[in-house]
């Protein structure tokens, strides 16, 4: 029974996510969007990094 | 609170809490390491520690483990945390202060007490949540601080800007909290197997929803971050998301396979199991693809060591969902092909996966010490150690499999296993060489080294620096394809965060809490009517069985196999558990399983064996426990005693229960195959060395394997009868009744063959039914050959006609009228008198016997009743019973 449920929710689940994958190119679209943004923040980071490193190599309480 | 967006990301990063944790995290990493090298230098040296309780094998083994995961993975997890949320998110972390405040409570209420309590002894004999409840209650406390920490920033962006990483940290801190309290402390107030089901999920959890997704929010992260470009496909990640927290709550009961656990909820898990490796694998594909022109050896070395990381995930993924399945969890369960799993999850997957987090925020600590070489090594040494470790106790775990499933002695997984835990402990020196290496890459060279090592042309142009094919995140998508946030958003939320909780809650439900509806009714209608609690003695003997960890050797559940019910008897029913709060089911076997240890052995052997376990037993690993003596093992203390009662009473309730008392169990039981199992078993305590009526030992042919009889001998008998037989072998002098000294005796060939299949009850003397009839006939030309009695001087004919009358008026009613131990009284003595028509003792060890009695039997001294010249005179008769036919002639007298 509960290897049942567990096997059916499975195919469900998978055959949702692959059916709305096929169906709706807005959605690859979409959830493929957040990995973007995060390369946008990395970028952002990397350039106030490279920006900053030089000026200080110092913890900030003197450690 | 959390600032704004407005800071610039690098000062978004509470650099100061990203070192401490760090080094926090190695500090924690070494010390646990010492803890595990001592561990398993125990195993090749097992007296290495002196007996001393605080550096015992099981409390270090606690101490090891803790400190793996809380220590090493946890500072690591929080360290990587202070410099990944600003960075996912735009906004600070909630508060330097709370930061502080979990900083102190992870390391000063949780690790330093925690270990202090487990080597003093207070600790909770649970896998993976040793620390005691006092300590649980600081990690839950911290647990909540870090979520107040972490959480906010993410719950101020927009749901469908979430990438792969942040939504792993929310599940981790989420569902860790969660399922935190429900391992660590449901079990304590759950008895037996139903308390083991929630064990088995927090087992399970502590990997899958703890270690897992921070390790896997780390590879998301750093492999975009170190590359210069985007994962592969966030479809992809977000599907292993979804189905890792689906599936890897699901899992808890694999480690329970072929236990009383129901078997439903044991075939749920078995699948879920097979599943997830199905979901790994995709992931593993993803994030392999996500490396593509990274190279297979990465240049960059945080990139390496996440690299490296992936392998080990698809490894230990598809490993785990392997020895799950039922085929091969029958062989390898309780192996060292566990323990090698273990570690390559966390010593590999994770640990590589939390040193490539620190490295990559450590690079981007612009005071931070940085010494490049020094972590190229730590990444080879580290590299090489855990995949020879892993290696290594993987086949250590399929030759233990096949000396278990073929029936030989426990003794020989023992010696077979030598050489893979030399292999195993000299691997201390790779891995631990390469985690000082990693203190020294993060604690030496010059500051602002680390931002160096990244290249200028990485940080100037991420995307060029490795993929010249960079795809325009403005191209790729607008905002315009992403919902506004308001009230979708925050709806968004709430159908995420229940449908994790609802996946938390599955589990629970499916696998700790209709399990352990389903054992109580079976514990209600199967249980004897009477009620056979531990005595206080047992009960106190078994909080120090806990404390000392021997559970962690000594599993206490026959499982529902063949190979088990042949070695330990009939398969644990669910009552059998019913008083264990928590269970000592146990993952491992490094000893024999204990469920029928009443009844095996003497008590007198038990504080032999716990004092000087290799004299005894001379190829035994057991860790000594002098220190529960006064000096010897006829000191004991009282918890010595105390743990002698509880040894003895394992069993002990099944065993009065059979096997009229089993009659309201099988009506209970219905056709449930699983419980008829244990029911129909033919022997409720098949345990090899358990004593029996003399009489059904299969015979024995004449040996001539010297060579194998000698090594036999030495490995098995000598620690008590000594090399050569004499009786005085290193624990001869505490048992008692003292071993047999063996060369002023001769045995008849049937009555050796019956001694080494059935023992003699009531003494140290066990029975060998494990070893192969072989074996046990090479003993037996042992035995025969210390024999040396060959000299007795001929008894007077009128020496013998008084011996008879001496005999028949004062030894027949034991020994009976001919001497074959038979007499009416003998059925009521604890130890069988000698058998005179099968030993012969020499005619100066009968004086002997008859002037000093033997200790420890009804054989007492017969100087006060009989005179110098009746004990001579019967010291002759009784020699005369022994039967000579098929006795060579020249020993015939």
């Amino acid at each position: 029974m509960i290897s049942n449920f567990i096997v059916i929710s499975s195919i469900i689940l998978a055959l949702i996510f692959t059916l709305a994958w096929l169906a709706r190119p807005s959605l690859r679209k979409r959830i493929e969007a957040p990995k973007h943004f995060f390369q946008e923040q990395l970028q952002q980071y990397n350039r106030e990094l490279r920006d900053t490193r030089n000026s200080n190599t110092v913890p900030p309480d003197g450690q | 609170m959390a600032e704004t967006a407005d800071r610039a990301p690098v000062n978004r990063v509470d650099t100061q809490l990203v070192h401490a944790h760090g080094i926090a995290a190695l500090v924690t990493l070494l010390i646990a390491v010492i803890f595990g090298i001592v561990v398993s230098l125990q195993f090749i040296f097992p007296d290495l520690t002196g007996g001393w309780l605080p550096l015992g094998w099981g409390r270090l083994r606690f101490a090891h483990t803790q400190g793996i995961m809380l220590g090493w993975l946890g500072n690591a997890f929080l360290a990587f945390l202070y410099h990944a949320v600003p960075v996912l998110t735009g906004y600070t972390v909630t508060s330097r202060n709370l930061g502080r405040w979990l900083f102190a409570i992870w390391n000063f209420a949780v690790m330093a007490p925690g270990w202090i309590l487990v080597l003093s002894g207070v600790s909770q004999p649970l896998e993976w949540a040793e620390f005691p409840l006092v300590v649980d209650v600081f990690v839950v406390i911290a647990l909540l601080l870090a979520a107040a920490q972490f959480l906010p920033p993410f719950f101020k962006r927009s749901l469908e800007r979430l990438y792969v990483s942040s939504w792993y940290i929310i599940g981790a801190l989420v569902f860790t909290l969660l399922a935190f309290p429900m391992g660590n402390i449901v079990p304590e107030f759950v008895p037996g197997a139903a308390g083991a089901a929630i064990s088995g999920l927090w087992i399970h959890d502590a990997v899958g929803l703890f270690v897992t997704p921070l390790a896997l929010a780390i590879l998301y992260f750093v492999i975009p971050a170190a590359t210069g470009r985007p994962i592969y496909s966030h479809f992809l990640s977000m599907l292993g998301f979804w189905g890792l927290f689906f599936w890897y709550p699901l899992n808890g009961t694999h480690h329970y396979v072929f236990s009383v656990i129901p078997m439903e909820a044991q075939l749920g898990a078995i699948a879920a199991s097979a599943l997830l490796g199905v979901v790994v694998v995709f992931v593993v594909a993803n994030l392999m693809l996500s490396q593509r022109g990274a190279g297979l050896l990465p240049k960059e070395i945080g990139l390496r060591f996440v690299s490296m990381s992936v392998l080990f995930y698809l490894v230990v993924s598809v490993q785990g969902a392997s020895q799950a399945q039922m085929a091969l969890n029958k062989a390898v369960h309780f192996t060292d092909w566990v323990v090698g799993h273990s570690h390559l999850a966390m010593l590999g997957f994770a640990t590589f996966a939390a040193i490539g987090g620190i490295i990559h925020a450590w690079q981007r600590i612009p005071w931070a010490r940085y010494n490049g070489r020094a972590l190229e090594w730590a990444y080879w040494l580290l590299t090489v150690g855990i995949w020879i470790m892993f290696i290594d106790l993987t086949l250590a775990g399929l030759v233990q499999a096949e000396i278990w499933q073929s029936g030989a002695p426990w003794l020989d997984s023992l010696r077979a296993s030598e050489p893979y835990w030399i292999v195993r402990a000299l691997t201390a020196i790779p891995v631990g060489g390469g985690f000082i290496m990693l203190l020294v890459g993060i604690t030496t060279g010059p500051r602002g080294a680390g931002a160096t090592a990244v290249s200028d042309e990485l940080l100037r142009n991420p995307v060029k620096a490795i993929a010249p094919e960079r795809v325009a995140v403005s191209a790729a998508v607008s905002d315009r394809d992403i919902r506004p946030p308001g009230r979708g958003l925050v709806m968004a939320y709430i159908v995420a965060s229940v449908a994790g909780i609802g996946f938390f809650a599955l589990s629970v439900s499916l696998l700790g809490i209709w399990p352990g509806r389903v054992l109580a009714e079976q514990s209600a209608l199967m249980a004897p009517d009477f009620s056979l609690r531990p005595t206080d003695a047992a009960e106190r003997g078994r909080r120090i069985y806990a404390r000392e960890g021997c559970a962690y050797c000594h599993s206490q559940q026959i499982r529902y196999t063949a190979a088990d019910t042949a070695r330990f008897g009939a398969p644990t029913l669910a009552w059998e558990t019913r008083f264990d709060y928590p269970h000592l089911m146990g993952t491992r076997r490094i000893g024999p399983d204990l469920s029928r240890a009443s009844g095996t052995r003497t008590a007198n052997w038990h504080y032999v064996h716990l004092f000087a376990p290799r004299t005894v037993v001379p190829l035994s690993l057991m860790p000594s426990y002098s220190s529960l003596f006064d000096g010897a093992p006829d000191k004991p203390r009282q918890e010595a005693r105390d743990l002698v009662a509880y040894l003895e009473s394992l069993g002990q309730a099944r065993e009065i229960a059979w096997p009229d008392g089993d009659e309201k169990a099988r009506a209970a039981a219905g056709d449930n195959k699983w419980a008829l199992m244990s029911l129909d078993a033919p022997l409720l305590n098949a345990h090899t060395a358990k004593t029996r009526p003399r009489g059904d030992a299969p015979k024995l042919a004449k040996s001539d394997a010297n060579e194998l009889g000698a090594q036999l001998w030495k490995d098995n008998c000598a620690g008590c009868h000594g090399l050569d037989g004499r009786g005085d072998g290193p624990a001869s002098a505490w048992l008692i009744p003292a071993p047999t000294n063996l060369t002023v005796r001769r045995y008849s060939r049937d009555y050796l063959a019956d001694v080494l299949w059935n023992g003699v009850h009531n003494t140290s003397m066990p029975a060998w039914r494990d070893h192969s009839a072989a074996n046990r006939a090479a003993l037996v030309e042992v035995v025969r050959n210390f024999a040396d009695i060959a000299d007795t001087a001929l008894p007077a004919p009128a020496d013998l006609v008084l011996g008879k009358r001496v005999y028949a008026e004062n030894c027949a009613e034991c020994h009976g009228d001919t001497g074959n131990g038979n007499g009416f009284f003998a059925k009521e003595l604890p130890i069988a008198p000698t058998n005179f028509g099968a030993e012969q003792p020499s005619q100066a060890e009968s004086v002997r016997v008859l002037q000093l009695g033997i200790a420890g039997t009804s054989m007492a001294p017969w100087t006060d009743r009989l005179t110098e010249d009746e004990i001579l005179a019967v010291s002759h008769y009784v020699r005369n019973f022994f039967d000579v036919s098929g006795e060579p002639a020249e020993n015939n007298r």
